[in-house]
């Protein structure tokens, strides 16, 4: 702003001053203190200083500039610059001149401006106002005969706005500054004093801004009259808007139950009418079944379950999956024997396997018929000589020689029971 | 770098005390950040200028909404890095 320029001894002056130490010491200190700064850089680190900046090294790439003059080519060399971004504390105070100022919306103020203070001098300009009309009709006229002399006058015409508006924002300015000229310093008083020249400079003689205003409110009434016919039906418009909003959602309401209905019927027919659907649904219902009556005590459930598995043989390759889960259900539940084959009296020699192996095709499956007789026998392997023996009917599932989990199963039950002893 | 390595290399380079150097370096930037804002400009040899600037106000248009907003004038500090620092900058280009 001003030209007065620091140089590095009048920095050290002031250093001594306000630290009370030699010349000679604050000297080193500025050297040493920038030579930091510039090997940093030169590293390529960046540099912060509190309440003062940060310094940073940001390198750019080869770029082309054209002369518009010669219409000649440059390149630039890539190249290393450093820049400095003020702390936000140097950036307030530096700007503290014009701190109070903030960016303003225009078109608002421009309104009230327009209504409040150039309607009322109207009446005593008439006589400009017929000269408005007067220019117009004459333009009419030279349009109708030569067009490029009324394009060169409309190029006039734009021109003219832009001065308007310049007049428009010094005008606020001034308005901007008036507000807070008691409280600031002399200097503002002096920018203030430039701008106020600079206005006088620029204003155009006021007959031709008049008619200008003239023509814009002309302009702007006419807008007017235009938008307040337009103005009146859009409100019973809006009314009837209103009116309608509800009305979609009545219609949707009306729908909703149709759209139900039709989803309903469309899943029966399918269900009737689609033979893997039909299947699916009848497995689902199956294992709900199967759940109810295994939750139940049921005792009968064993003696039910193979006639149900022998009518359903077909069936069974199908529902393999569902038959996993059902298996681990069985697992899981404690087993009822009511219903027996035969009972035998142990002879010697003769085992519970053995008899697994007669009955259920797999000596593993012993285990069950220990369950079942557990009352009778203390230990599987030690079983007196003529004690009668009964050996349950079981689940076909349960004993299925072809699945493996089965026979883990009995294994696993095999250990426990042999473990235990 | 921070500040702490900062005041660490120059007190290593002039064999200071530490908080000696933290005083000094407090000082110079207050003094810095107080004549700037007093509108001068610091030259500082074959490190670079720092400079106030005035930014005239602008008026800009919203492409948009067609709103006219004026921006006041601004003043801002400007660092132009010197011929000496430049070149040794680009030195390893």
């Amino acid at each position: 702003m001003s030209d007065v320029r620091l140089n590095i001894e009048s920095l050290v002056d002031l250093l001594v001053e306000e630290v009370q130490t030699n010349r000679r010491e604050a000297e080193e200190f500025f050297k040493a203190f920038f030579a930091a700064l510039e090997s940093a850089l030169l590293d390529g680190e960046t540099v912060t200083i509190k309440n003062f900046g940060t310094f940073q090294v940001v390198r750019r790439g080869p770029h082309r500039i054209l002369n518009f003059q010669n219409r000649r080519e440059f390149i630039i060399p890539r190249r290393c610059k450093v820049i400095f971004t003020p702390d936000e504390i140097l950036r307030d105070l530096v700007n503290k001149p014009f701190s109070y100022l903030e960016p303003v919306e225009l078109d608002v103020e421009d309104k009230d401006e327009n209504f409040v203070s150039e309607e009322p001098p109207l009446e005593p300009l008439s006589i400009f106002n017929e000269q408005a009309t007067e220019i117009k009709s004459l333009l009419e006229e030279i349009k109708n005969l030569s067009p490029p002399s009324y394009s060169s006058l409309q190029n006039e015409a734009v021109e003219n706005v832009p001065m308007k508006e310049k007049e428009e924002s010094s005008e606020q300015k001034k308005e901007d500054e008036n507000i807070p000229e008691e409280i600031i310093e002399e200097k503002n008083e002096e920018i203030l004093v430039s701008y106020n020249n600079e206005e006088e400079e620029i204003v155009p003689p006021p007959s031709i801004i008049n008619s200008k205003n003239e023509e814009d409110n002309f302009d702007e009434s006419y807008k007017n009259e235009n938008l307040e016919p337009l103005g009146i039906p859009s409100r019973p418009f809006k009314g009837n808007n209103l009116s309608d909003i509800p009305s979609p959602r009545k219609r949707r309401h009306f729908w909703l139950p149709l759209v139900l209905f039709i989803i309903i019927v469309g899943g029966v027919s399918l269900y009737y009418f689609y033979s893997p659907v039909n299947e699916y649904v009848n497995t689902l219902l199956k294992i709900k079944t199967d759940k109810n009556l295994i939750s139940g005590e049921n005792k009968n459930f064993i003696t039910e379950q193979p006639f149900v598995a022998k009518d359903s043989l077909g069936e069974v390759s199908k529902q393999s999956a569902n038959e996993v889960d059902s298996l681990q259900i069985l697992f899981d539940t404690p087993r009822y024997y009511s219903e027996f084959i035969t009972t035998e009296k142990i002879i010697e020699g003769s085992r519970l396997a053995g008899l697994s192996r007669r009955y259920y095709g797999v000596p593993v499956f012993w285990v069950y018929i220990y369950e079942a007789n557990r009352d009778r026998i203390a230990h599987p392997d030690n079983i007196p000589v003529g004690t009668p023996i009964r050996v349950p009917k079981l689940d076909s599932r349960l004993i299925d020689t072809s699945n493996p989990r089965c026979l883990e199963k009995a294994k696993e039950l095999e250990k426990l029971y042999l473990g235990k002893k | 770098m921070t500040q702490k390595e900062l005041i660490d290399i120059i007190a290593k380079n002039i064999q200071f005390p530490r908080e000696e150097v933290e005083k000094l370096l407090w000082t110079t930037s207050f003094i810095l950040i107080r004549e700037l804002s007093e509108g001068k400009n610091i030259e500082i040899p074959d490190f670079g200028n720092f400079e106030i600037k005035k930014r005239e106000e602008k008026l800009l248009v919203h492409p948009v909404t067609k709103k006219r907003v004026l921006f006041p004038p601004k003043l801002e500090v400007q660092f132009k890095q010197s011929y000496a620092l430049a070149k040794k900058l680009n030195k390893f280009f």
